[in-house]
């Protein structure tokens, strides 16, 4: 078991509401719209606000899991289920931080290709990327928390350029409102909940915050935060392309980005993507370090050798998916085991929790 | 020891040569204009105009023409590399056009090529010509140095005025993969040294149907969207009145009244008069002004929607937005069953408020 973290490698407890929104704002954003609005059509913004409240729900749970365990959730994991069973779940969500790493560095490398450089290898931008992740995670924690402060505010004016395309919007496209049924809204939700991902990282963050049992309303804005700018992001798509052009478009907020005519500036694109990179860098940097993390708990492995082995992992693995199929399904399967975590086994554990302690106080 | 051996590993793979290929402004040729020329069913001439602008200083810039058949057009673009000096780049198209024959017989196969290319932007201005695009790629201009800049301008500004405002790349895939309503693009046309907007072409799919003339761009425009520009010149009581749009705003209503739907445009339109020889303006003249001209635009809109309705296309999108109001409706369906006998009223109200400096 971890000692807890000493005070100077902690965070004031305000941060936790960048650390959340970053985390939950990745390679996803600039393409959601078309894989929401397959179900919902028009009223795919309905969804992004369902799915928003019900991930305020799982971070209460979150919350309550970890407020009773006073830990991370390796610790946990061992505290109730044992030193195998706890340690094989351990395990399992080492993998789960590295698979995220997998399809956000190979999202955003696939993006590169196609837009800026399509002769550029992938194992050359992978290994660059890593490479600043490897010395971002070096750092400790608390650069990881700046890098995520950074890319909140370099991601944030990136929105003013709706502008351009809102020019061209027809509004009448988002009417007539609800001419979906619930059933084609909660699909939609259930996509929309991939891209909210993210947040479930609180789980091994937790103990790097001081007075952390305080943190929760900020965890709670970092998630308004959030959905108001899938929301806003969403809504922009959808009074630009109609229904049927959306779903030839596998990009729409990268698309958009192509209508920002500034007399400087032709092919906004370019710069747009390059200030990107800072927006899914911390996301990468999160996901090694949870991953190095779990494995210094599990194996005892120095932490700096544990990021290696992550870094080495993900670093294959993004070869192995070589094409947009590849890629396309990769983030499926992975969205699929993150919605199942999140969604049954965030609540299976903190009942779990719940009866363990009120069975002990018994006894 | 072994941490700086890493290092000059990686250092070694950064400079390994993988650098992607640089693309220096001096050394490639931009393409400003691509168009497109019919030669038979199954070929297709591909003409780009390309500014070059010469190293003395002083003088003007040239535009050069390429121009090369293929059957499909990523085809005609690698024949026009074989004849360019430079290699040719997209990256600052402005404009795309198309030759009504060609256009007759579809062009999404080239659009769609297009829009699929992430060197494009979107707002790429597309446009129709009445003739071959040859021949007005190569003419010469006295307005301008260059045929490109001159479409390009033309363009520009006639779409605040009589064109629709958005007929770019993006508008055209975008109308043409929305059901219920069907793209229109500008249609030009190339006299002597000039070259002319003739008016609105308009498509059914991605196939060239037909045209509303010049005259009646204005009242297309009205029905069409909300702007604040443009002139408009009719008869009242055999004088000639010009009046200026000030602000007009157009809205849809549709009433589904079973078994009689019907479709409501209502266009408001606040003008200004800026010419009227021959007449005294009254405040009775200019009431009789206001109602010759409610008048004038109903009947002209009235025969433009009949006459989209016989041709069967929608390039005003009723059937769109007959379905933003009514949850239920079927648009496909409409589309091809309805639309054609659908009743469409025209109500026009109009203000004039201003009549110049001069009483």
């Amino acid at each position: 078991m971890l000692p807890k973290p000493a005070e100077n490698k902690q965070v004031s407890a305000y941060f936790v509401f960048y650390i959340i929104s970053t985390m939950q704002i990745g390679v996803g954003i600039l393409g959601f719209e078309r894989y929401i609005s397959r179900d919902a059509g028009n009223d795919a913004w309905i969804s992004i606000i369902l799915s928003g409240v019900s991930i305020h729900v799982l971070v209460w749970i979150i919350y309550q899991i970890l407020k009773t365990g006073q830990h991370d959730i390796f610790t946990i994991h061992r505290n109730l289920f044992g030193k195998w069973i706890g340690g094989s779940l351990n395990f399992f969500f080492v993998l789960y931080m590295i698979m995220f790493g997998i399809i956000t560095l190979r999202s955003f490398v696939e993006v590169i290709q196609v837009w800026m450089f399509p002769d550029m290898n992938t194992w050359y931008l992978s290994m660059i990327i890593l490479v600043i992740v490897y010395l971002a995670v070096l750092g400790g924690f608390r650069v990881i928390v700046g890098l995520s402060l950074l890319s909140i505010l370099y991601g944030l004016p990136l929105l003013l350029l709706k502008w351009f395309p809102l020019k061209q919007a027809h509004y009448y496209y988002l009417e007539p409102i609800m001419n979906h049924s619930l059933s084609d809204l909660f699909k939609a939700s259930k996509t929309m909940t991939l891209n909210y991902l993210g947040f479930e990282t609180l789980f091994f963050y937790f103990p790097f915050i001081k007075e952390a049992n305080k943190s929760q309303k900020w965890a709670h804005l970092g998630v308004v935060f959030t959905v108001c700018i899938y929301l806003f992001t969403g809504l922009v798509s959808f009074v630009y392309f109609s229904k049927e052009q959306l779903s030839h478009t596998i990009w729409p907020t990268l698309s958009l980005w192509q209508t920002v005519d500034l007399p400087f500036i032709q092919r906004f694109e370019y710069f747009g993507l390059s200030i990107w990179l800072f927006v899914i860098l911390p996301n990468i940097c999160m996901h090694a370090w949870a991953a190095s993390r779990g494995l210094k708990q599990l194996f005892s492995l120095k932490q700096k050798k544990g990021l290696v082995l992550v870094l080495l992992i993900i670093f294959i693995a993004s070869l192995f998916l070589t094409d947009r199929q590849e890629v396309d399904m990769a983030t499926t399967i992975v969205g699929k085991i993150g919605f199942y975590v999140v969604y049954l086994y965030i609540p299976f554990i903190y009942i779990y929790q719940l009866i363990q302690s009120k069975v002990r106080k018994k006894a | 020891m072994k941490k700086a051996l890493l290092w000059f590993i990686f250092v070694v793979l950064l400079f390994s040569g993988n650098t992607v290929e640089k693309t220096v402004l001096e050394d490639v040729q931009l393409v400003s204009i691509y168009g497109y020329d019919f030669v038979n069913k199954n070929t297709i001439k591909g003409i780009i105009s390309s500014p070059v602008i010469p190293l003395v200083e002083n003088t003007p810039p040239k535009s050069t023409v390429f121009a090369a058949k293929a059957h499909t057009s990523k085809n005609t673009r690698q024949k026009l590399q074989g004849e360019s000096p430079e290699p040719l780049v997209l990256g600052r198209l402005e404009a795309l056009l198309f030759n009504d024959k060609l256009a007759k017989h579809g062009i999404m196969p080239v659009v769609s090529t297009m829009s699929q290319d992430p060197s494009l932007g979107r707002n790429v201005h597309m446009a129709i010509v009445d003739g071959s695009v040859q021949e007005m790629l190569e003419a010469k201009y006295p307005v301008t140095d260059t045929s490109s800049q001159y479409i390009q301008d033309l363009l520009k500004h006639n779409s605040k005025n009589i064109l629709p405002r958005y007929t770019n790349l993006h508008s055209f895939v975008d109308l043409y993969h929305n059901v219920g309503q069907d793209p229109v693009l500008p249609l030009l046309v190339h006299t002597k040294d000039r070259i002319r907007v003739k008016g609105i072409a308009l498509f059914d799919g991605d196939k060239y149907k037909g045209f509303v003339p010049y005259a009646d761009c204005f009242v297309f425009k009205l029905l069409y969207e909300n702007f604040n520009n443009g002139m408009y010149e009719f008869k009242v009581n055999g004088h000639f009145v010009t009046i200026e749009n000030l602000a007009s705003k157009v809205k849809e209503e549709f009433i589904n009244d079973q078994p009689s739907p019907k479709m409501i445009i209502k266009v408001r339109i606040k003008g200004k008069i800026t010419d009227a020889p021959g007449l005294l303006l009254t405040k009775k003249q200019v009431k009789n002004i206001e109602d010759h001209l409610t008048y004038v635009l109903s009947a002209k809109g009235k025969s433009l929607v009949g006459r989209f309705q016989k041709m069967n296309i929608d390039p005003l999108g009723l059937v769109v937005k007959a379905g933003s109001q009514d949850r239920h409706l079927n648009k496909e369906k409409w589309e091809k069953e309805y639309y054609r006998t659908l009743p469409v009223d025209i109500k026009v109200e109009t203000e004039i408020t201003q009549s110049g400096t001069v009483e």
